[in-house]
């Protein structure tokens, strides 16, 4: 079976199992030579790519549910979506969910996940009390910041390498209203976004969108979204995509000249001012469109995502936009963030400065870009987020996380025969 | 209104956890009974947490004769509704060379479910009511070279669950015969099938539960082998020994 993450790129002939209980995958797991545990495969590279894959779905039990300490326990095969609306009839919810609802809890604590108020309440896996990881040999093994702390650091941010989360107990935050109060303001350039972005760094909620064409005239002109939760006693309602791309768009659809002229448009239908909108609708824009992924055409695209220590955010910002403009290229769903501090977990990927996530077609020349773009990513201390990456090599990322040593060592003592890796863990070299 | 109490046994099978999620979303009182207590745990937890209803684990070797004979001894409930939902594919192959293969397939779907079909017929029978649905498959519809003994235990016990019917027709208790069709589950994962003749467990456990409400006496699922079956049964033998599916 032919399968890809979320960019459509990669794709490779897979063998995917599928076992419906935890006994099940545990005699898989010690028989095989080589897997990666999958979830909802929207990590958009090849992280959760390998010959053989082994599906968490399954696990999709809430195991333990404590409303007064806000609390749960649930197995990594839930999705977001099941979990949110289970919760919202409590009145509480995730504490940090990525752009769209269907991950997995088991893929939002491999990928340490970030959201829109990551530069407030950081990472989902800041949240984490616990989990259970089946590590090589098939044994279950208990992990927390005091129980085998080395294996809970590795296996938070760690892409599925250490072994299969079986289960995780984190922290839940209180759902005030299913209303969002959307502040939208436009920055007339790349300086004045900046700006906006440590103007409005108290609100709970903020994101921006960036024109990633540039011309005399224009330079990094975006619109910030600030987000702040209403007293408003709304329903909190999950909606189903209500469109499908039931095929491949041509590859060229999304050119140079129409993405420039949706940015155009983007930016004419964004006027600054404040609205309500949907919970579902302000953190989830893109789950609408069932297999918005299409729409980059058969070749697929690759999300270019990095982050830059704030102190050089002008610079290597203004550097990126250039080269891209250079090599002739664009992209449409360009998201910049302001984040927050990094933590302790070796691979995460966050750290306080701008992160920038661009999406770009497949193409021997935006290959090149990104090639081009990495050197200028590490140069200035920045690092690129494993959970979009399909392309970056050994080098940049050896330069780019600083604890991969520790964490490859750690790794070896839980999985002396290399069962868990991944196309990226292959090709990033994360291995004794 | 005390709730309604449902027994499963066979409750880790794929089209039993579905029915277990149809049947505690209408607030039933569950009572599952497997093999592997752990996999009972994982999943009552989960209804117990989600739907807040009450949720009893058991345990039951079927293969046993004296886990069985425990079980019956232990489960002092009279529930409104018991599914059968065990079955065993087994190796075919191995069947022709192999009498404790055989055996097993036989047992699994037909001798050993007796004694929990007898106890439960008798205690329905006094108190009048309830229901027993058995899954028993399509494929004990006609013998075929791929899966004969697996299809031909099940014939038995489809020819059981009618001849029950008939004797609990005057008691009030109704006995639901399901036939499902090719369903990808774990039973089946290896085998290859068109997909338009594959239903999954979702959409048969709801079929059930319908057939439940409704008391029908037969569910097949998924529906288009209400016509496949018509046409197997009434295919002439002489055609059907030259047919190679």
């Amino acid at each position: 079976m032919l399968i890809s993450g979320w960019g459509r790129y990669p794709k490779i002939s897979s063998n995917i199992q599928e076992h419906w209980s935890i006994n099940q995958v545990q005699s898989y797991i010690k028989q095989s030579d080589e897997i990666i545990p999958f979830g909802l495969l929207r990590s958009y590279g090849d992280s959760a790519l390998n010959s053989t894959m082994l599906s968490a779905l399954s696990l999709n039990k809430i195991l333990d549910f404590s409303f007064e300490h806000k609390t749960i326990t649930c197995e990594s095969g839930i999705s977001f979506k099941e979990l949110i609306n289970f919760l919202t009839k409590f009145g509480l919810n995730v504490p940090v969910t990525p752009g769209t609802k269907f991950v997995t809890v088991g893929g939002a604590i491999a990928s340490d996940i970030h959201g829109k108020n990551h530069h407030i309440h950081g990472t989902f896996g800041s949240f984490v009390e616990s989990l259970r990881l089946m590590i090589a040999d098939g044994s279950i093994i208990n992990c927390s910041k005091t129980e085998n702390t080395d294996l809970f650091y590795a296996t938070i941010g760690g892409m599925g390498l250490t072994g299969l989360i079986i289960d995780a107990t984190f922290k839940l935050v209180e759902l005030k209203s299913a209303i969002i109060e959307q502040t939208s303001i436009q920055a007339k350039d790349l300086k004045h976004l900046l700006e906006l972005f440590e103007q409005n760094k108290e609100s709970t909620y903020t994101v921006s969108w960036l024109d990633t064409n540039i011309t005399s005239r224009k330079f990094g002109r975006g619109v910030l979204f600030v987000g702040k939760e209403t007293d408003e006693k709304r329903e909190l309602v999950l909606n189903d995509p209500k469109i499908n791309l039931p095929c491949n768009f041509p590859s060229n659809t999304l050119n140079k000249s129409t993405i420039t002229l949706l940015n155009n448009l983007y930016y004419f239908f964004n006027k600054s001012g404040v609205k309500q909108v949907s919970f579902d609708k302000f953190f989830y824009p893109l789950d609408v469109i069932n297999n918005w992924n299409r729409g980059y055409g058969r070749s697929g695209f690759i999300q270019y995502q990095f982050v830059i220590p704030k102190e050089n955010s002008y610079k290597v910002l203004s550097k990126v936009l250039n080269i891209i403009a250079d090599y002739r290229q664009s992209s449409f769903l360009t998201v910049l963030k302001l984040m927050g501090k990094a933590n302790d977990y070796l691979l995460s990927f966050p750290l306080e400065g701008f992160t920038l996530a661009m999406d770009i077609p497949v193409s021997s020349k935006s290959l090149d870009l990104a090639n081009k773009l990495d050197e200028v990513i590490i140069e200035y201390g920045g690092r690129l987020y494993l959970t979009k990456d399909a392309r970056m090599t050994k080098e940049v990322f050896i330069k780019s996380y600083s604890n991969i040593e520790k964490f490859i060592e750690i790794k070896a003592k839980f999985d002396p025969n290399n069962k868990f890796q991944s196309l990226q863990s292959k090709r990033l070299g994360i291995r004794l | 209104m005390t709730p309604k109490r449902c027994l499963i046994i066979g409750a880790t099978s794929d089209i039993a956890k579905e029915l277990i999620y149809i049947f505690a979303k209408n607030g039933f009182i569950l009572d599952l009974v497997a093999r592997r207590l752990d996999e009972l745990d994982r999943i009552s937890k989960d209804l117990k947490i989600r739907f807040g209803i009450d949720v009893f684990n058991f345990h039951l070797n079927i293969e046993d004769y004296q886990s069985i004979d425990a079980f019956i001894k232990t489960y002092n409930y009279i529930p409104n509704v018991v599914i059968f939902a065990i079955g065993y594919l087994g190796i075919q192959k191995k069947a022709e060379q192999n009498w404790e293969e055989a055996k097993k397939i036989i047992d699994i779907n037909y001798t050993n479910q007796i004694p929990l079909l007898n106890h439960f017929a008798n205690i329905m029978e006094q108190t009048k009511r309830g229901t027993i649905i058995g899954i028993s498959s399509i494929a004990g519809e006609r013998g075929r070279k791929a899966n004969y003994f697996y299809g031909s235990a099940k014939a038995a016990l489809t020819q059981h669950l009618s001849g029950l019917r008939q004797r609990l027709h005057s008691a009030g208790v109704n006995v639901i015969t399901v036939k499902p069709g090719f369903i990808r589950t774990k039973m089946t994962k290896n085998l290859s099938v068109p997909t338009i003749m594959e239903g999954t467990p979702q959409k048969v456990a709801l079929s059930i539960y319908n057939g439940y409400k409704k008391n029908k006496s037969n569910v097949i699922a998924p529906p288009i082998y209400k016509f496949v079956n018509l046409i197997i049964k009434l295919l002439p033998e002489k055609i059907f020994q030259k047919i190679k599916f």
